[in-house]
């Protein structure tokens, strides 16, 4: 039985399996993408001047205060229906980062950038579409976990963390996007 | 009566766990026999260029004919041994949900047969392209095309037969799980570093492209990775189901 004193893996051992896959994942494009950005200085100087900082600073915000909810949420004890809303509120950030990032798209799309048109809009377009994928993702899990937790008094807690963990992996990669793409 | 079935128990059960492991073992013949073709014969690892004109894709794959038709000959038949592979697999899936209805059972049946398809293909229109040596350089560029592109750019079919184990096995909650929880979100991993493959179709040349980082050599080496691990795995599955079902036996 574990105390309050124990130190544990949050979530289960499993997860952290992919979470170092994934990670390692990216640092492969973000090496990769630095690659390019040496061999095409003006190329990416001049591609992130039609970007939307902006809205890419509020995103990053939205993604912040999705990790906070959910750090509160499995705070909550127990990790019953109390908990809830603030996963319902982390799965919600999801949702607003996905449309703001949808008016990015439209915006780029307005300006006649394309996937292929240089390296940096090849970079741009996939690593925030890759990460949207993991956005998704991530929402599909926290309301499953949500609904879960609504119906229960004591939620799993592997689950409830194995959650918060991908979440916030979501949120430190797109802290890395943001830093990559948009500022250097 | 009683006296002679616990031998044919043991026997019974001695023969369900060769059946499963001829199967499973079948990962080595498909390796080899594509190595052989694909690799040896093929000199296809990695493929042409998608830069390549016409006339330069004709002369590669043309100037070689014999050899690439026997390589698309070999490259097929191997395919023939992923099926027994897929369904050692499969079968494990099925006893994790041997008291349901078999959902990711069905799904995992589904997309291992997408695999065997989108494998074939491509290797059907390679075949096209060598089949007539007086074409037009640019219908063999079509046809050449239409095997590279979707070779590893039809990822569909693969990402959902990992998902469907990963998922089948997360939901195992029995005490003896067929796969350890890591291997699922493994599979997880796995599946979503084969995602970038499709980005291939916008790409002539970097990264992206078919004969490069994220059209060839991740997705090669994930997929081998994958079934290599996947091997082993199941290998150990089927012991431990041989070895309580004989402990069962013998009670």
């Amino acid at each position: 039985m574990r105390t309050s004193e124990t130190r544990h893996l949050p979530g289960e051992t499993g997860l952290w399996v992919f979470i170092f896959m994934d990670l390692a994942l990216f640092a492969l494009f973000f090496v990769l993408s630095a690659i390019d950005r040496v061999h095409n200085p003006q190329v990416f100087h001049e591609g992130r001047q039609g970007l939307l900082v902006g809205v890419g600073l509020i995103n990053t915000l939205v993604l912040l205060t999705g990790s906070w909810a959910v750090a509160m949420g499995t705070r909550v004890v127990p990790r019953g229906r109390f908990a809830a809303p603030w996963i319902y509120g982390a799965a919600f950030s999801g949702l607003v980062f996905l449309a703001l990032k949808t008016v990015e798209y439209v915006h780029a799309a307005q300006a006649g950038y394309a996937v292929s048109a240089d390296v940096f809009r090849t970079w741009y377009f996939f690593l925030t579409a890759y990460h949207g994928f993991h956005v998704a993702a991530g929402m599909l899990l926290l309301t499953v976990v949500a609904n879960h937790m609504r119906r229960e008094t004591a939620a799993d807690e592997r689950l409830i963390e194995a959650a918060g963990c991908y979440w916030h992996l979501v949120d430190l990669l797109w802290i890395g996007i943001f830093a990559v793409i948009y500022l250097l | 009566m009683a006296l002679v079935s616990p031998p044919v128990d043991l026997a019974r059960i001695a023969r369900i766990r060769q059946s499963q492991l001829i199967a499973l073992n079948s990962l080595f013949p498909f390796m080899a026999v594509f190595f052989l073709g694909w690799a040896v014969l093929g000199h296809l690892i990695p493929p042409p260029s998608p830069s390549l004109g016409g006339e330069e894709m004709a002369r590669f794959l043309l100037g070689s004919r014999d050899r690439l038709i026997a390589c698309m000959m070999l490259s097929m038949m191997s395919i023939a041994f992923l099926m027994p592979f897929s369904a050692a697999i499969i079968g494990q899936i099925a006893r994790i949900e041997a008291e349901g209805p078999r959902v990711w059972t069905y799904a995992a049946l589904m997309a291992a047969a997408g695999n065997v398809v989108s494998f074939t293909f491509p290797l059907m229109f390679l075949g096209v392209a060598l089949f007539r040596p007086d074409r037009s350089p640019d219908l063999v560029l079509l046809a050449s095309d239409l095997g590279f592109l979707p070779f590893l750019g039809m990822a569909c079919p693969y990402i959902a037969f990992p998902i469907c184990v990963a998922i089948a096995g997360l939901l195992d909650t029995s005490s003896e799980p067929a796969f350890p929880r890591w291997y699922c979100w493994f599979s997880i991993a796995s599946t979503i570093a084969i995602l970038p493959a499709p980005m291939l179709m916008f790409f002539h040349d970097g990264w992206f492209a078919w004969n490069n980082l994220f059209g060839w050599w991740l997705p090669f080496s994930d997929v081998f990775g994958w079934m290599m691990v996947t091997w082993w795995l199941v290998r150990r599955a089927i012991n431990a189901q041989a070895a309580a079902a004989k402990t069962e036996a013998a009670a």
